[in-house]
């Protein structure tokens, strides 16, 4: 009971901090633009390109801007050194994993409700018709990024030019999330059954239940590095 | 010569760390009581940082064991943690948040009872309740360190690691300060501090240790020296 209250306290700090600020969400929303507006120019503007191309590039705007996001996760803790307060604080290094985590995984989904109106506008029109499956998609696939995101955010935190070396460990990761995530987006554009992508459901969710545990059990270590 | 009746709170035996081939800590043993204040010397280097983070659990020791009540803190780390209180070179506090919102969310962590009465206390002897709801970021050093000291009035810890504590604050701040550590003495608490300014903290010290180069050099009485003298004698171990 006390791991999920100091995780809540953790996650309503961080929530506080994000929108006291509002710097991160605005970056990694003009960011999430910038990506769309690139592929909407380097790729032909037909319909049928963009219809076949959509999926790819949405989950591509997702994986880049999520970088900015568990980037700064750690990095406020880092700042008048308050992960050594966090450290120094009876409690256990799971509720700071899943603090942080719940948060980084709110704060993708909050971008993803601005972005997918935007990538609507600027890639592929149909794409809004879809809002709340994609949603929820966003969700599932956010839960499996952030989880093995904050772990490595953590891990990389005191790490010369943790910018570079994030991505570079994470991105190899995340490939079979990415797929299945790519995947699922291909049928609910197409309004198809989603029957027909079970296994790649069954692929996200067990990546996210997967790494989830894993980065849970092994937070513990990575904060004694 | 030990001359407490209480066992030790805390004792350090034989404690070493090494990064990498750099060895910071050779062997450091030593005992702090209840109810007393000691001191740390040493030059810049010597060790005195990482000695109190291996203390707060912050860092593990390479070899030796460090006891809370007798118990390896390895086996008890969040009544350690529950136990310490610390003040360093570094703030600790979100810039963002205000003072009052800093405070609350370090006692939600660490589950202090009445904790709105306790920051609402602490800020108003700390002279902060003013400016209790402004953030942090627009704080002068010495108005950090007031805050840091609020914390530690909110926590009622058992044993004070304090690294540079006047650091920042003014003469009327480290009166205050003195008055704050000689109460919680007073109530049984135990106080670790590494300072420079000897002149300042002297007074409230029961206890002197002097570190060289990793070592304990020398472990000294407070009644036995005059600040001059001990000044003189910290000069002479450390030369």
């Amino acid at each position: 009971m006390k791991l999920f209250q100091d995780s809540i306290t953790i996650f309503f700090k961080d929530l506080v901090l994000d929108l006291r600020s509002m710097e991160n969400i605005f970056a990694m929303l003009f960011f999430s633009i910038i990506v769309i507006m690139v592929f909407s120019f380097a790729l032909p503007a037909d319909d049928k390109s963009h219809a076949l191309l959509a999926p790819g590039v949405f989950w591509v705007t997702f994986l880049l801007a999520g970088i900015l996001s568990l980037n700064k996760s750690f990095q406020i803790e880092k700042d008048n050194f308050c992960l050594e307060s966090l450290l120094l604080s009876p409690i256990s290094r799971g509720a700071i994993f899943l603090g942080k985590m719940g948060w980084n995984v709110c704060f993708i989904l909050l971008i993803q409700i601005l972005v997918i109106p935007v990538f609507s506008l600027l890639f592929y029109g149909p794409f809004l018709n879809n809002f709340f499956e994609l949603l929820l998609l966003s969700f599932i696939t956010a839960i499996g990024f952030s989880s093995l995101g904050t772990m490595l955010s953590a891990l990389t935190v005191d790490v010369r030019f943790k910018e570079i070396i994030l991505p570079i460990l994470l991105f190899p990761l995340l490939v079979p999330l990415l797929l299945a995530s790519v995947k699922i987006t291909q049928v609910v554009l197409a309004d198809g059954s989603l029957m027909d992508v079970a296994d790649w459901f069954k692929l996200l969710i067990g990546f996210d239940i997967i790494f989830l545990v894993i980065s849970y059990l092994t937070f513990e270590y990575v904060m004694e590095i | 010569m030990n001359t407490h009746v209480d066992p030790p709170i805390i004792q350090l035996v034989d404690v070493c760390k090494n990064f990498g081939y750099r060895s910071i800590l050779k062997g450091v043993s030593f005992e702090l009581f209840r109810g007393t204040q000691t001191l740390l010397l040493g030059k810049n280097g010597s060790g005195k940082t990482t000695l109190l983070k291996i203390l707060s659990g912050l860092i593990h020791s390479s070899e030796g064991n460090v006891l809370l009540n007798g118990i390896p803190t390895e086996k008890c780390p969040d009544q350690l943690r529950k136990s310490i209180g610390m003040i360093s070179h570094s703030n600790h506090l979100y810039n963002e948040l205000s003072a009052v919102e800093n405070l609350r969310f370090f006692s939600r962590l660490r589950a202090v009872k009445n904790h709105k009465d306790k920051i609402n206390k602490a800020l108003e002897e700390t002279g902060l309740l003013k400016v209790s709801s402004v953030a942090v970021k627009t704080f002068s050093s010495g108005m950090l360190k007031r805050l840091n000291i609020a914390k530690l009035m909110v926590y009622e810890p058992e044993v004070l690691l304090l690294d540079e504590p006047y650091t920042g604050l003014d003469y009327d701040s480290c009166e205050f300060f003195n008055r704050f550590l000689t109460g919680f003495k007073q109530n049984g608490g135990t106080i670790l501090m590494i300072s420079h300014q000897i002149e300042t903290c002297f007074e409230c010290c029961d206890q002197i240790l002097i570190l060289k180069q990793g070592k304990i050099k020398d472990q000294l009485q407070a009644k036995d020296y005059s600040c001059d003298s001990l000044l003189q004698k910290y000069k002479s171990l450390t030369v």
